[in-house]
């Protein structure tokens, strides 16, 4: 995961799919990330690099929101594909991830 | 027509090779193929195959699980069986009405995408039926 940090915002740009094989490792390396947080309101999350996902990459996705939002934070997600953008529409997240 | 056939391990890394493997033969087959498609079959295909290793075989190296799926001039026919005692739809808990809180989002996702789907005791059976618009 690369991330880019700016005065009120940190972007964390996902670069492996978000699938099972992969969300433990992911889950770690983000919430190591959560600790260091100070002088920021915004967190975004860039899924450009992501074609693959499944329900346990989504479950992780709502419960990262929750999460940011129970600690004051905005969070937004952006560059997801059409069709990610549809999966979360038919899931109704859109209204809370985007 | 037996599009793929095989059994892989009880791992999410042997679902993930699998679903890219399937989806390269999925490719190849010029008719009713769609993008679209593509995207429904590789998530659909992850969380029936996730489910059959986590909730069926419990990650258990000594058991596998065995997946067919076959093309039909109507529709997709996915068959999915484990060596677990097997599940029923009422195990199925998705009506949670927060998009939030909702459990099973595998099984959700598996009805999102239009995919039917019946459960005899360790084996699932998902049919798709092609849309017209897309043939």
């Amino acid at each position: 995961m690369k991330k880019e940090v700016k005065d009120d915002s940190i972007k964390f740009i996902i670069q492996e799919d978000l699938i099972a094989p992969n969300i433990d490792k992911l889950k770690s390396v983000i919430s190591t990330e959560m600790n260091s947080l100070e002088g920021k309101s915004q967190i975004i999350l860039d899924l450009n690099n992501i074609s693959n996902i499944d329900s346990v990459g989504v479950s992780y996705l709502v419960s990262l929101y929750k999460r940011i939002m129970s600690e004051g934070y905005e969070f937004k997600i952006i560059n997801a594909s059409n069709d990610i953008v549809q999966l979360f529409k038919l899931m109704k997240l859109d209204d809370y991830l985007f | 027509m037996v599009i793929v056939e095989k059994t892989i391990d009880s791992t999410f890394e042997a679902v993930h090779c699998f679903v890219m493997y399937v989806l390269k033969v999925f490719d190849k087959i010029e008719s009713k193929k769609t993008d679209d498609m593509n995207f429904k079959l590789n998530i659909v295909l992850r969380e029936i195959l996730n489910n059959a290793v986590e909730h069926g075989n419990k990650f258990d190296k000594n058991k596998n699980v065995y997946c067919k799926i076959e093309m039909f001039p109507e529709h997709l026919l996915i068959t999915v069986q484990d060596e677990g005692h097997g599940f029923g739809k009422n195990e199925i808990k998705t009506n949670n009405l927060n998009p939030l809180k909702r459990r099973n989002r595998g099984f959700d996702i598996i009805e999102k995408y239009d995919f039917d789907y019946r459960i005899e005791k360790d084996t699932v059976i998902l049919k798709y039926y092609f849309k017209e618009d897309i043939q």
